[in-house]
């Protein structure tokens, strides 16, 4: 019997949850901008976005590496070597580069909110600031929310770029495919419309929900250091699961038609 | 202090984003605009254009001339109509060679025998349409063919004009009448098995089917080779 009302109180709490989230959201969204605002995104584009450049850089050449020797090993026992600059670039503005980078920023950006948000709680930061009047969710949640919806896209173009750039090292430098063929095949079959701005529509979609997911588990914490703890945890599982279920809902919308 | 420095921060990363996007525009999807100095357009209408995207080149002798601009399906003939862009500097003839065509083709007229019965006023008025007519033609004449043609075995689709020997030359904007779509191998395979047609199935059977391949050979070479 207490099993059962256990497990009701569980689904009934993460349903909750779900509607706090929710609710939040709407609050920071549809809220104006405070003065001095501007200045507290800035500084949090600094620790998300700017934070962030050095892991989105380093592995977006590393895929770019990667996917550069695995194509030609592959297309080179068709004899089409000559698609690789296509086989790289579609594979990153598609799907690589949205997914790998959200999944990166869940774990390096991400969970550092969960814990900064999680220990203004512990420490009753949050709950003196409203006693004095001041909105938590618009001076601590909503730059850091705007911050990361903002910086992921970009880093998302970072690391596409990145990883292009590492697919044509190792391509073209190294494995000695001809540079012509693998600008003009990429050239030839990148769409902007269609490959470049879908990548970028991904990862504002990804962005938002990992961002989300960070501050709300951050916010509903239970403040504790254990409770910390679980709340980054869940921050990161919960953010790499949403993006990979969307990224497949987002693929079928947008690449599974004619 | 710390504000300026994160300011300082997020406009490099601001400047960095701008460049990666401008690679991925620029040197990714090739988004150069048009890069085809003095472009127009002409049409080309296809009974199959499997494969064949927006952007594919459009070559001549090898040379790209072009890029294709739309795809659209005919309602009328139920064609694929392709409207493609073409350089204009590749493709007309230089002030010289334009009066060393007009020439070819006024002595072409001259020995026409609509000419040599005509009036010599009327004889006039027609060379001076044939003149007027040559004004905005372009290198393309009449008897040139354009193929969907693939890049190597397995590469992309794209426009291939093979010039002909006519001495009438197409203008801007015209359509090139002779086409020749996607050779597609399932389709040939298909007409050599059933011999040219879906409906020659059901009657492909007994006494013949001793005459069967001759014809199916014949039909599929006509049918797929014709230009």
């Amino acid at each position: 019997m207490n099993a059962i009302a256990w497990l009701g109180r569980l689904v009934i709490e993460r349903i909750r949850g779900v509607g706090v989230a929710a609710l939040m959201l709407v609050q920071i969204v549809f809220s104006f901008p405070t003065s001095g605002g501007f200045g507290r995104f800035i500084y949090q584009m600094h620790r998300v976005g700017v934070m962030s450049l050095l892991i989105i850089t380093v592995s977006g050449l590393f895929i770019g590496l990667v996917l550069g020797l695995q194509g030609y090993s592959i297309l080179v026992n068709i004899g089409s070597e000559s698609m690789l600059g296509t086989m790289v670039s579609l594979t990153l503005l598609r799907e690589l580069a949205p997914v790998v980078a959200a999944l990166l920023f869940a774990g390096r950006a991400g969970s550092a909110l969960t814990a900064e948000i999680g220990s203004m709680k512990q420490s009753e930061q949050l709950a003196s600031m409203e006693m004095i009047g001041v909105d938590p969710l618009k001076q601590i949640v909503s730059p850091r929310l705007w911050a990361g919806v903002v910086s992921l896209p970009m880093l998302t173009v970072i690391f596409a770029a990145i990883g292009i750039v590492g697919g044509k090292m190792v391509g073209v430098d190294f494995l000695g495919v001809d540079e012509g063929s693998f600008w003009s095949g990429m050239q030839n079959n990148v769409q902007f419309g269609h490959d470049v701005v879908n990548g970028i529509i991904k990862s504002i979609v990804f962005a938002l929900l990992c961002t989300w997911i960070a501050v709300y588990q951050g916010y509903a914490c239970d403040p504790t250091p254990e409770g910390i703890a679980t709340a980054m945890t869940r921050t990161v599982v919960y953010s790499s699961l949403c993006v990979l279920g969307f990224d497949f809902v987002l693929t079928a919308v947008m690449f599974g038609g004619i | 202090m710390k504000s300026r420095s994160s300011e300082l921060a997020v406009g490099i990363f601001v400047i960095i984003f701008g460049i990666a996007l401008f690679f991925l525009a620029m040197k990714v999807s090739g988004l150069v605009g048009t890069n085809l100095s003095d472009s127009y357009t002409m049409k080309a209408q296809f009974d199959n254009v499997n494969g064949l995207k927006p952007r594919a080149k459009v070559t001549m002798s090898g040379v790209t001339i072009g890029r294709v601009d739309s795809i659209t399906l005919d309602p009328v003939t139920r064609l694929a109509t392709v409207t493609f862009g073409l350089d204009g500097k590749l493709t007309s003839f230089n002030p010289e060679q334009l009066k060393e065509v007009q020439k070819n083709a006024l002595e072409e007229l001259r020995y026409s025998s609509d000419y040599t019965q005509a009036s010599p006023a009327q004889q006039k008025t027609m060379e001076q349409q044939l003149t007027s007519n040559m004004t905005s033609i372009t290198s393309i004449d009449e008897d040139a063919y354009i193929m969907v043609a693939t890049n190597g075995l397995l590469g992309e689709k794209y426009l291939k004009v093979v010039p002909g020997g006519g001495v009438n030359y197409l203008k801007r904007g015209d359509t090139i009448s002779n086409t020749q779509g996607t050779m597609d191998l399932e389709d040939l395979i298909s007409k050599f098995i059933t011999g040219g047609g879906a409906g020659k199935v059901a009657a492909g059977s007994g006494s013949t089917e001793a005459d069967a391949p001759a014809s199916t050979n014949k039909d599929s070479a006509q049918a797929s080779f014709v230009e």
